[in-house]
């Protein structure tokens, strides 16, 4: 075993359940990092596995092949956060514009204007 | 003055502007657009003002949608469009809040909008004359996307980043799906409504300059500007029409 790289997956593992815990992390986002850390933690507690990976990745015992996975994980949860945050710009754009637009009829419907709010 | 209501059989034209903090000059452009076109209706979309653009845009007579947050120039104008289609509005012109377009070009844009072989009207100040004086470096940008323009939808683009625009319905309603940028919408969208089939020229208008320091092209903006048109020139390209 790696006492140092299991001590990080521990860590990691109970941050992301305290952050769920405080409704900080949601559940949705919590399992990338959970799945990260449960692998961290099984290439840290099982040497054959790590030996496996290796060579499957040919990166010999130099633990290139698993920092190139940490890497590898990294980009796909960055993607996949990406991706989420072009979604939400998009049903912002939805609800702005929409809530505009309700403003603008409401104030039509009461014949004049909505009073000014205090700008930001 | 108040705008005419929307419910009546009133005008069917609606002159839109994008604004973002534009309180001091906002007012008069509206009222210079209602002196010179009475039968036009105007909208400002206030895109998240924090100086009471909205208040003088009133004033002015014009209809106002307020976005709660600043989302950017494309999606503000998407604002207007939808406002536009709600209310039946057959045709639209706009013009930028900053008063770089000249109310007076309206009415020509309009008018080469009713002959009816157009759906989208492009003002060129490349046609006509730009009262300013114009960077070289954007000078060159505008060259190379017009050129590229050109040469993909087989006819001459010489001010493929121009927002004096003049649209009816198929456009308006072509322009409020989600492809839509939230912030330029310029060659990319002439090479979207190209292929989408529908039809668009330039005209000849004059422009001025902009407020000084308010140009959307400073520090790394260029940079980014290029990267983003040439990205969503090329996927208009592979897309063909793919929303």
């Amino acid at each position: 075993m790696q006492p140092l790289p299991g001590l990080l997956a521990i860590g990691l593992l109970l941050i992301v359940l305290e952050l769920v815990r405080r409704r900080r992390l949601r559940e949705e986002f919590s399992w990338l990092w959970v799945a990260g850390a449960g692998a961290m933690l099984l290439l840290a507690l099982l040497p054959a596995v790590r030996a496996r990976v290796a060579a499957v990745l040919d990166s010999g015992p130099s633990g290139t092949g698993v920092l190139l996975l940490a890497v590898l994980f990294l980009c796909g949860v960055v993607l996949h956060l990406s991706t989420r945050v072009s979604a939400l710009a998009n049903q912002s754009r939805h609800l702005a514009q929409h809530a505009a637009l309700l403003e603008k009829r409401v104030a039509d419907l009461e014949g004049g204007t909505l009073e000014e709010e205090e700008s930001p | 003055m108040s705008p005419s209501s929307p419910d009546s059989a009133g005008p069917r034209a609606l002159a839109l502007l994008p604004c973002l903090n534009e309180a001091d000059r906002v007012r008069a452009l509206v009222e210079r657009i209602r002196a010179l076109h009475p039968d036009l209706d105007v909208a400002v979309v206030d895109d998240g003002s924090t100086d009471g653009t909205a208040a003088e845009a009133r004033a002015g007579g014009a209809h106002v949608l307020r976005l709660p947050i600043n989302l950017g120039y494309g999606a503000a104008l998407q604002t207007g469009y939808r406002f536009a289609l709600e209310r039946g509005y057959e045709r639209i012109v706009q013009l930028d809040g900053d008063g770089q377009h000249p109310p007076e070009e309206i009415a020509g844009m309009l008018e080469r909008l009713d002959r009816g072989d157009l759906d989208l009207v492009v003002g060129s100040r490349f046609l006509g004359r730009a009262d300013y004086r114009i960077p070289w470096s954007r000078r060159v940008g505008m060259a190379l996307f017009g050129r590229l323009t050109g040469l993909l939808t087989g006819r001459a683009v010489t001010d493929p980043t121009s927002g004096f625009q003049a649209m009816n319905r198929a456009v308006l309603r072509f322009y409020v799906q989600d492809f839509y940028p939230y912030d330029y919408p310029d060659a990319d969208m002439l090479l979207r409504v190209h292929y989408e089939g529908l039809r668009f020229d330039e005209v000849p208008v004059v422009m001025k300059g902009g407020p000084p320091g308010r140009s959307m092209h400073r520090g790394l903006r260029p940079v980014y500007y290029v990267y983003k048109l040439l990205l969503a020139m090329g996927l208009a390209r592979l897309g063909r029409g793919a929303r």
